[in-house]
């Protein structure tokens, strides 16, 4: 899925109390967010779907997640812009499966890793294996008899031409991804030719964090 | 509802785009090399990676995505040697990515060291004539993230690319490699 499924929809409050909901709450028609009339904008918020909502959505192909969550409102003030957006983040990172227990995880630190070092060509070598924190196997690079570097035969075979003992890869590294969502919620204004911003940014859990800072996250 | 965005690697001169799967460093163009061609320690002097394009490509519903940048955990621990490094190439502009149309495809020797992406004439198209080097990508962190592309974009379409390499110092450790983790983070309404 190339995409995180949104938590929360926006909905934008004008002046003559209507309000245009991102999806329509009848049709679940989308309304774009450059379909709100900023001229007549009082108020904007970010609200959780709830599970009848999702449901809803999803006949019409839309995958969203309903979560328990509290609304986010803003009233603007005179002369107050609204900032309202979603700042995805994109994660790539390497995991690994263990053919030893099933385990999946991650190696992201050095102590994560067993180190063998040889010397090759009067130079220090290593060779990093990632350890299965379940059941502690790590893969081979380094014949433990013959301290010499594991090579693989034209079968595709691990082995130690010294001593042709086979050591088996067990470990499979693949590349994977995080996907989340901040939800921003603020307004901004040029008082004495200065601007002034204030932003809420809210996270898929519903933890919040103000800043005038609009790269905080 | 929201964009659809994939990350995508270039490969050839044309270039093809591939989503990325197993990004590695090597010394050959390809966005899935295995453990083939692998980076090089010199006797002397510096070897590099050939250099690398990632992209976002963003299609389906979205009014719009802006303010694309990218980041690393800030220690890219490859042991590369005095000088070595993963570098990010730069521009001496507010933004650092590559267009897609200025899109150039890795050269150097296959099996030894890519082309250093800004040596003067056979270097990178975009970044040969900058002023500003290539830096440390472990430099840029979530506290101060890389610019690659400060474009609004309103409809389908692939970013500035991240441009990154490998280089490798005559002191540099040889080995495999641990893993390391990049973040990119856009803006979309």
């Amino acid at each position: 899925m190339g995409y995180n499924p949104p938590v929360f929809f926006w909905v934008a409050r004008y002046n003559d109390k209507t309000v245009l909901p991102q999806y329509d709450f009848e049709s679940g028609q989308q309304n774009r967010f450059s379909d709100i009339d900023q001229n007549r904008l009082t108020g904007f918020g970010w609200y959780p779907f709830t599970a009848e909502f999702a449901e809803k959505l999803s006949t019409l192909g839309l995958t969203v997640v309903p979560k328990d969550l509290p609304a986010y409102e803003l009233q603007l003030m005179e002369r107050q812009r609204l900032i309202g957006l979603m700042r995805q983040r994109i994660k790539v990172f390497t995991a690994f499966l263990c053919q030893e227990c099933g385990a999946v995880f991650l190696a992201e630190k050095e102590e994560c890793y067993h180190l063998d070092e040889i010397v090759q060509n009067g130079k220090p070598v290593k060779y990093v294996s990632p350890i299965c924190p379940q059941c502690k196997h790590f893969d081979l690079y380094v014949c433990p008899d013959d301290r010499m570097p594991i090579s693989k035969n034209n079968v595709g075979e691990f082995f130690c031409h010294l001593c042709n003992k086979f050591y088996p890869k067990k470990t499979l590294r693949f590349q994977d991804e995080i996907r989340d969502t901040f939800y921003l919620l603020g307004w901004q204004s040029t008082i004495a030719g200065r601007n002034y911003k204030s932003i809420l940014f809210i996270d898929e859990c519903g933890n919040t964090v103000v800043s005038d800072d609009f790269d905080k996250i | 509802m929201v964009a659809t965005v994939d990350i995508q690697e270039a490969m050839g001169s044309t270039p093809t785009w591939y989503t990325v799967t197993a990004a590695r460093y090597a010394t050959y163009d390809n966005y899935n090399p295995g453990t083939n061609n692998p980076c090089v320690v010199p006797t002397s002097g510096y070897n590099y990676s050939y250099w690398k394009h990632h992209a976002l490509y963003m299609y389906g519903s979205f009014t719009q995505i802006n303010n694309i940048r990218a980041y690393t955990d800030g220690a890219i621990g490859w042991a590369l040697g005095t000088g070595g490094a993963l570098l990010v190439a730069r521009r001496d502009t507010s933004y650092h990515g590559c267009p897609a149309n200025q899109y150039y495809p890795s050269v150097g020797t296959v099996g030894t060291s890519g082309t250093y992406l800004k040596t003067a004439t056979t270097g990178h198209l975009w970044y040969q004539g900058q002023t500003i080097a290539p830096i440390d990508f472990g430099n840029y962190t979530s506290a101060a993230p890389l610019t690659i592309d400060d474009t609004t974009y309103t409809s389908s379409a692939r970013a500035n690319s991240l441009v990154t390499q490998v280089m490798v110092a005559s002191d540099a450790t040889q080995g495999a490699k641990a893993a390391e983790t990049v973040t990119i983070v856009y803006d979309e309404i």
